[in-house]
Formats: C-alpha cells, sequence, structure tokens
C-alpha cells in the first residue's frame, strides 16, 4: 500500500459539519485541553469517558472513522516498543517470569494506560487538522499567539511555519514513495535483512529526499521574496476569523466535560 | 551517435514481427487505489495489449489517463487489482501478487526510468550511483565497473571525466543522463522511460533520443516510453498505445494512429504535433499527401512528386 494511503496526519478532509465550521481557535484551544486533560486521567472510566467524546467529536464531524484509525498505524511500532518497555521492565508484583524477563502487574497495567493516551492523544489530534484547513489552523494559531508580541514572539512568523510544514508533508510522502520506487526499480531492497541492513538500506532514500526538501525550500523563500513578502505587518485577511456563540458554547461544554472527567473519575 | 537532426526510419516492419515473442501481455487489467479520506480512485481499467520483444511502444495520453500507473505494474512494482499481466514470463495477478524476490529479480531485466530520474541520484560520485543497480544485482566489483563505464559512455559522458564528479555538480541535462545510465548499467531486456524528456532543451532531447535508440537497436531490446511529448512519440515510436481515463482506446502503429486525424486525437487529450497539422492542412488544400505521414522527409517527397507530375 503506498504511503499517501496510509499517513493522515496533517491531511485535511473538506466537510461542513459542525466540527468544521468552528472557529479555528475554539478547535485549537479544544485539542489544548484534550491533551491537557487527557494527562490528568488515571482510571479506566477516565479513559471511557475520553473514548465517549471523542467517538460524539467524530460523530458530529462526520469524519470517516476507518480514515481515523488508518492515520493511527505509524504510530503502532511506538506503541509496540513503549508497551513492550513497560511490560518488561516496570518492577512491581510478578505475574511470569521467564529468564531475566518479568512481566509484572503494574508492567501492564502502565502499558495499557500508555497505549491508551498515546492513541486518544494522536486521534484527539487529527481531529483538529482533519476538519481545519491549514490556511484557518495558521491564521487560528496566529491570533492565538499574537499577545504573546508584545514580549517579542513571533506569532505570524511562527504560524506561517508551521503552514508550511503542514503544506509539505503530502509533497514530502510523495516524494518519498517516488524515490523509494525509483531505488526499488534499481534492485534496492527495503524489506529483508536485520533493523541495521534496513536502515542502511533507507540511505538512497533519505539523501535525495533532504537534497530535494532543502531545494524546494530555496525555491519557496526566493518565491517569497519575489512577491515582496515581509510578514505579518500591516497585513490584513480576506476572512477574519468570527468568534460565535457556537464557539464558546463548544468550548464552555467541553471543559466542563473534560475538566469533569479528568476530575472525578 | 548524436546527429541531434531527425532520427532514422524505423526498422523494417518485418523485423519485430518475424520473432513476435510476446514480452509483455496485459489482459483486462486493471487498477484502483484508495488515497486517503477520498473515495477510491480506477486508475486502469480493462486494458489488454501485447508488446513483442524489440519493439519501440510509445504510451501516451493526458495527464492522469493512467500512463505511469501501467508501466509501474510492468516491473512488478505495483500489483494488478483485477485481470492479469504477464511480463518476460512472470504472472501477476490480483490473487497471485508476484513474490518480492522474483519481482526484485524482474525489475533487473524490466529497466524502469521514473521521471525526473535526477531527483534520484545520492551517492557521492557518478560512478558510483550509477553502480548502484549493478550491485544489487549481485555483480562482482570489476564487472560492476565495467557496466559503469559502459552505461556512461552509452549515454555520451566520459567515465574518466565525469564518474568522480559529484552527481550535484552536473547540469540538469547532465543529471538526467547520468540517471538513465543507472538504469542502462544493469542492462534490462526492456527498457521502460516515464517522460524522459520533459524539462530539456530541445538539444538534449534529440541526444537523448539517440541515445535510447542506440540502447534498442543493440541486440533488439524493447522499449516503451511513456510521453505526452509528440516530438519524442513522433521520433520514437513505431507503436502507440493511448490511454484515455485509464482505458486503452487506440493499440496501432504510428502511421494509423495520425491518419485518425486530428480532431480524434484531440478528443483523445493528444495535441498532434505540428506535422500532422501540416498534413492535414495539405490535404484540405487538395494535395495528395497520405494521411498519416510520420516524417518531414516523406512529406516533402511526397509534394516534389506531385509538383513533378503537375509540371
Amino acid at each position: 500500500m503506498a504511503l499517501t494511503e496510509r499517513i493522515l496526519l496533517g491531511q485535511y478532509v473538506a466537510g461542513h459539519s459542525f466540527w468544521h465550521r468552528l472557529d479555528p481557535r475554539a478547535k485549537i484551544l479544544w485539542t489544548i485541553l484534550w491533551m491537557g486533560t487527557l494527562f490528568a486521567v488515571s482510571t479506566v472510566w477516565g479513559y471511557m469517558a475520553f473514548v465517549g467524546v471523542l467517538l460524539l467529536v467524530v460523530a458530529i464531524s462526520r469524519l470517516p472513522v476507518g480514515a481515523l484509525l488508518r492515520g493511527v498505524r505509524p504510530l503502532l511500532y511506538l506503541i509496540v516498543f513503549t508497551v513492550a518497555f513497560n511490560v518488561l521492565f516496570t518492577p512491581g508484583v510478578v505475574l511470569w517470569r521467564w529468564g531475566f524477563l518479568t512481566v509484572t502487574r503494574e508492567g501492564l497495567v502502565t502499558a495499557a494506560q500508555v497505549t491508551a493516551r498515546l492513541l486518544l492523544l494522536l486521534t484527539g489530534a487529527s481531529v483538529l487538522t482533519l476538519t481545519t484547513s491549514p490556511l484557518a489552523l495558521a491564521d487560528g494559531l496566529e491570533a492565538l499567539l499574537r499577545p504573546g508580541q508584545r514580549w517579542g514572539l513571533p506569532a505570524h512568523e511562527m504560524a506561517m511555519m508551521m503552514s508550511i510544514a503542514l503544506r509539505f508533508i503530502p509533497t514530502l510522502l510523495e516524494e518519498t514513495e517516488k524515490i523509494m520506487k525509483a531505488q526499488k526499480a534499481r534492485g534496492a531492497d527495503f524489506e529483508s535483512g536485520n533493523l541495521l541492513t534496513r536502515a542502511r538500506s533507507l540511505i538512497p532514500v533519505l539523501i535525495p529526499l533532504f537534497v530535494n526538501a532543502f531545494r524546494r525550500a530555496d525555491d519557496l523563500a526566493l518565491a517569497m521574496e519575489a512577491r515582496a513578502y515581509r510578514g505579518g505587518q500591516g497585513r490584513t485577511h480576506w476572512r477574519e476569523l468570527q468568534w460565535g456563540w457556537a464557539d464558546s458554547a463548544t468550548l464552555l461544554a467541553s471543559v466542563v466535560l473534560l475538566l469533569g472527567v479528568a476530575w472525578y473519575l | 551517435m548524436r546527429d541531434g537532426g531527425e532520427v532514422p526510419s524505423p526498422a523494417r516492419p518485418g523485423e519485430a514481427a518475424a520473432s513476435r515473442q510476446v514480452v509483455v501481455r496485459a489482459s483486462g487489467l486493471g487498477h484502483r487505489y484508495q488515497p486517503a479520506g477520498m473515495p477510491p480512485v480506477t486508475a486502469l481499467a480493462d486494458v489488454s495489449f501485447s508488446v513483442y520483444a524489440g519493439e519501440r511502444v510509445a504510451i501516451v495520453g493526458a495527464t492522469g489517463s493512467g500512463k505511469s500507473t501501467l508501466v509501474q505494474h510492468f516491473n512488478g512494482l505495483l500489483t494488478p487489482s483485477s485481470g492479469r499481466l504477464e511480463v518476460l514470463g512472470e504472472e501477476m495477478t490480483p490473487e497471485r501478487p508476484l513474490p518480492a524476490a522474483r519481482a526484485r529479480a524482474l525489475r533487473f531485466r524490466v529497466g524502469l526510468v521514473f521521471q525526473s530520474p535526477e531527483d534520484q541520484l545520492f551517492e557521492e560520485t557518478v560512478a558510483a550511483d550509477v553502480a548502484f543497480g549493478p550491485k544489487n544485482q549481485g555483480f562482482p566489483p570489476s564487472q560492476v565497473q565495467e557496466r559503469v563505464d559502459w552505461a556512461l559512455r552509452q549515454v555520451g559522458l566520459a567515465p574518466e571525466v565525469f564518474g568522480r564528479r559529484s552527481p550535484w555538480a552536473l547540469s540538469g541535462g547532465e543529471q538526467r543522463r547520468v540517471a538513465l545510465a543507472g538504469v542502462l548499467a544493469m542492462q534490462p531486456e526492456i527498457l521502460v522511460l516515464d517522460e524522459p524528456t520533459v524539462g530539456l532543451d530541445p538539444a538534449g532531447r534529440d541526444t537523448l533520443i539517440a541515445e535510447i535508440r542506440q540502447y534498442q537497436a543493440e541486440g533488439g531490446r524493447t522499449v516503451a516510453v511513456v510521453t505526452h511529448d509528440m516530438e519524442l512519440m513522433m521520433a520514437l515510436a513505431e507503436r502507440v498505445l493511448v490511454l484515455a481515463r485509464g482505458r486503452l482506446v487506440f493499440d496501432g502503429s504510428l502511421s494509423q494512429l495520425l491518419a485518425r486525424g486530428e480532431e480524434q486525437l484531440r478528443l483523445w487529450g493528444l495535441v498532434p504535433p505540428p506535422l500532422v497539422r501540416l498534413v492535414a492542412r495539405l490535404r484540405a488544400a487538395g494535395w495528395p499527401v497520405d494521411e498519416g505521414c510520420s516524417r518531414v522527409q516523406e512529406v516533402a517527397r511526397q509534394l516534389r512528386e506531385a509538383t513533378r507530375r503537375w509540371r
């Protein structure tokens, strides 16, 4: 299966649902709230409640659940790795022992918790990028960071950097895929051998990828320069962000719900 | 060989027909894929054709017609999602994709040069980059060296001069030729090129075409070129497959295609080359010129004959 079919992070799925139409600032704040409260949860019921909230949001935003889950796949190795580490190296009540390997009850619990956290974190965050166009996302971020300008925070530049990064994720994925295919056509083998051999086999992919990325960055800088781009100073917007009652209501409801869950469950 | 002008006329038609050995056979080939968060796309549907050993085939069509997808099946990079494909005796079906090792072996026999192949250069020196393929084939160093020198000479780059240079110190045209050498060094029986002339200047294009033809002529190898460059098609192909929206809409000789006329070509998303439009105008004005004339010299000869007769 192609890379672009697998990785969803940073890709916008156009739509007109309630969640799509929310102010990007509301959605960014919601995501921060989601991440913050998620780390305060420690019980099974708490995680269940978070799953419930996530399902509700997904239902409201009418996102394809399959697509959302597919986006989790690249994280699989990280999860397997963390689970293995936690299961094997957490001290506590020993359930099972084989040679130097011991499985403890505490280890299993931590592993389950870490997995749940990682999955909820990633899917919750992808709801933001899936329902918000990169442009709206950058605008929202800039508006939220603007108060920091007083203390020298480059709000506009940060938002611009983020939107450029998001913009180039699909491009880089496509490029990676093309280069991998081209090297495969010359007999490169990415699938066999041990970890070291496989890592080394990626050199013919990574070098051209970096070379092209730098060249593209140069071109982009030149193109921006050529259009006299001078950052956010005095810049106006075609579409002004408008905070409505729906944004306040959604955010307020989420604060009450998520904080409540984190506090009581 | 680099005369830069008109490429010699195609091989005698009987030549390829005499051997008639099928190297690529597609039957009902289809390819569908599913981009993330979007409805599935049918890139190819029910494509059937055969390519014979020693043929020069152009696969043409508008952007998004499925040309690139089609040729990526030839060396097993993609597996058909319906139908069947046979390449050099290796069979691929949706139920039975080619095992990884066999697919890899096939890639050495079917050399695929991607679009803008200069984007894939990665080694410190030109020679090392060209050596990537033959090294993967498992040749001993001396033979790898031999093949690298041979391939570089094939694309008109002296190995003594260019071999040690960094690929990034070359011009765009030279980089493209290095990338082509990287595939030629594997000496594939079938050479497939995806839009090889995009972004080259006219001189660079003529040189490239000459080099491809030279490789093809040696040992009667098969060449398939994916392109929307009609000049390239006219200069290189004896046979043309036209794809439109993932379907094969034409399969025949170059002159048969040109004889279909400008209007039909435009319907397929092809812009007829100036020569074809000239022939159409001449015919409309009553000149006895054959429809489907693919060479300037041929048109000139027919016009000369006609004027002589009238005198």
